[in-house]
């Protein structure tokens, strides 16, 4: 596309890299010469429609769960608005807001990468279940199998727990396929969970973490009170865990009302008192699909598992 | 729009597609949750409130009628037209070419099913990545699981939902093709024909058509009409029987 500015000087397409020398910071700030400024769109309107096309785009790309790619988002939607993709994404992510209740959130700053998060608490299981619950329920238990032993779980140790819930490797199952790739591939992908190396171990082991999206989606208080409703226990019975989840809450509370601040300051001062009181004290929501309650189908499938049914 | 407008899209979004039994209880949920005490809105200006802020995306939820029973249905659709590319990023290349490929041999089919054996006969024929007819069987459970395909014995059709969101662009690409519903005028996959001029009709419009007449006739050419006419969707029989069919589906351990 040739785009000529007021002086006749040819514009770069959004394709070539940008040779001012500035770094892309990815703020509302950001300063370019005026000799290369792109001539500014003729009005707010085309922005805005840049903006509304994203929503939709982050909405159908959201549903596989992968992280979004800030390039992607480039390449398909903003085009030669790439100049303004700080507003546009601003713009995006207060429809989002408004309209869906969910927050953009990025959660890689080096390799920029976007994930969607509900804002309120889930409605778990009120229509019955979908096509998603059962690998999210034995996503939950995975998770308080890491959490419960101290952040982090060595595979054998994974494989214990899910060979009692009637799940082997390389073996199919008919709700989850193949386990191994779904907990070491698809649930990786989608960063709900790490799998890493043990660093030095001969013949080399696996250990599993929380991925960045379980961070966002759950918290660790709600994973330990699901661990111990499967168990029959109080929270405070475990101790350390406890005082990790709750620490935990305070952080991500701190962190919502931050960053509500700082969009607000962007936004009239109207509008900055309606974001404030509105943002997510929430500390940290199931997102839509995660139609899990506590109560889940699967500490039902644990239960049955410590009898001896399989599933 | 309030919260309790928003919870409601959400869990719509997460479903795909609901009946109007299970809608009309999502929205009583959504009123319990966040605004206790107020009245729940009358569903269509309830959903009416939701798309008017919907409107600059070009979404709204719409209300369509299975073609097999003429269950009211609502899905969140795009306005503008839904091309195959666009259903869903989770879709290889190659997967949503054996949709378009099912797609066509479900409307150029005379009961607007498609069976397996011939979908699958067309698998060398996809584009992307080659795909092995054992991979294409599951691609087409995935797309059963998605609410895109329903299947019954073998055979495929489109699931409302689809033609929900696809009207249009199945009408555009498939003039010729296409079939109409003589009494609604929308488009027909699944129907009765009369056998003298060949008009259609979709299941729920012969069970309004012909609701209390005792000799059907064609409205086109006025022969008998040859098919057994069914009933009248009745949600307060649904109700009556206890369980509406998403809680049952539920329950029901999966098939295949």
């Amino acid at each position: 596309m040739d785009r000529r500015n007021d002086y006749g000087y040819r514009m770069p397409t959004f394709q070539s890299k940008h040779s001012n020398g500035e770094e892309k910071s990815g703020n509302n700030y950001r300063r370019i010469p005026w000799g290369r400024r792109p001539p500014p769109p003729r009005d707010v309107a085309i922005l805005q429609e840049r903006a509304n096309k994203l929503v939709k785009y982050l909405l159908v790309k959201d549903q596989t769960k992968i992280p979004i790619k800030r390039s992607d988002m480039l390449k398909d939607v903003i085009q030669e608005y790439e100049e303004y993709f700080p507003e546009i994404i601003e713009r995006a992510s207060y429809a989002l807001e408004k309209m869906f209740r969910v927050n953009l959130k990025e959660i890689d700053k080096q390799n920029s990468l976007y994930i969607l998060i509900s804002t309120q608490e889930s409605s778990a299981g009120i229509l019955g279940t979908t096509k998603d619950t059962p690998k999210l329920g034995l996503l939950m238990v995975i998770l308080s199998v890491i959490f419960m032993n101290g952040n982090k779980a060595s595979e054998a140790v994974i494989w214990e727990v899910l060979r009692k819930l009637g799940l082997r490797p390389g073996v199919r199952h008919s709700l989850f396929g193949e386990v191994r790739k779904l907990i070491t591939d698809e649930f990786v992908k989608q960063k709900y969970l790490e799998y890493k190396r043990v660093p030095n171990s001969r013949p080399p082991e696996y250990e599993f973490f929380w991925g960045l999206r379980s961070y966002h989606e759950t918290s660790k208080m709600k994973v330990l009170k699901f661990a111990c409703k499967v168990q029959k226990k109080d929270p405070k019975d475990w101790a350390a865990q406890y005082r990790e989840a709750v620490e935990m809450e305070v952080q991500a509370a701190a962190v919502a009302v931050a960053e509500a601040e700082a969009r607000a300051e962007i936004y009239s001062p109207r509008l900055r008192i309606l974001l404030v009181s509105c943002s997510s004290f929430s500390p940290g929501a199931l997102l839509q699909p995660w139609n899990l309650c506590l109560h889940s189908s699967l500490s039902s499938y644990y239960q049955s598992a410590e009898s001896g049914d399989t599933l | 729009m309030t919260d309790v407008h928003r919870r409601f899209l959400q869990l719509l979004m997460t479903h795909g597609v609901l009946e109007e039994g299970d809608v009309r209880r999502l929205q009583k949920h959504c009123y319990q949750v966040h605004d206790r005490n107020a009245p729940v809105e009358k569903l269509e200006d309830f959903i009416n409130t939701i798309n008017s802020v919907l409107e600059s995306l070009y979404i709204e939820i719409k209300k369509g009628v299975t073609e097999d029973d003429g269950r009211p249905i609502y899905a969140l659709v795009n306005l503008a037209t839904t091309s195959v590319s666009k259903m869903a990023t989770d879709f290889a290349e190659n997967e949503l070419d054996l949709f378009r490929k099912a797609l066509e041999l479900i409307i150029d089919s005379e009961s607007g099913f498609a069976s397996s054996t011939n979908i699958l006969n067309l698998v060398d024929q996809l584009k992307g990545k080659k795909m092995r007819k054992k991979e294409a069987e599951q691609v087409l459970q995935k797309f059963v699981q998605n609410k895109w395909l329903i299947e019954k014995e073998g055979e495929f059709t489109l699931h409302s939902r689809a033609i929900l969101e696809m009207e249009q662009y199945i009408r555009e690409t498939h003039p010729d093709a296409v079939k109409t519903c003589n009494i609604c005028r929308g488009l027909l996959i699944q129907g009765q024909s009369c056998e003298t001029c060949g008009i259609r009709m979709h299941l729920p419009c012969v069970a309004k058509y012909f609701q209390s007449t005792a000799e059907p006739r064609c409205p086109h050419c006025n022969d008998y009409w040859p098919h057994e006419i069914p009933e009248v969707f009745d949600p307060e029989k649904e109700r009556d029987a206890g369980v509406s069919r998403t809680s049952r589906k539920s329950l029901r351990a999966r098939q295949h």
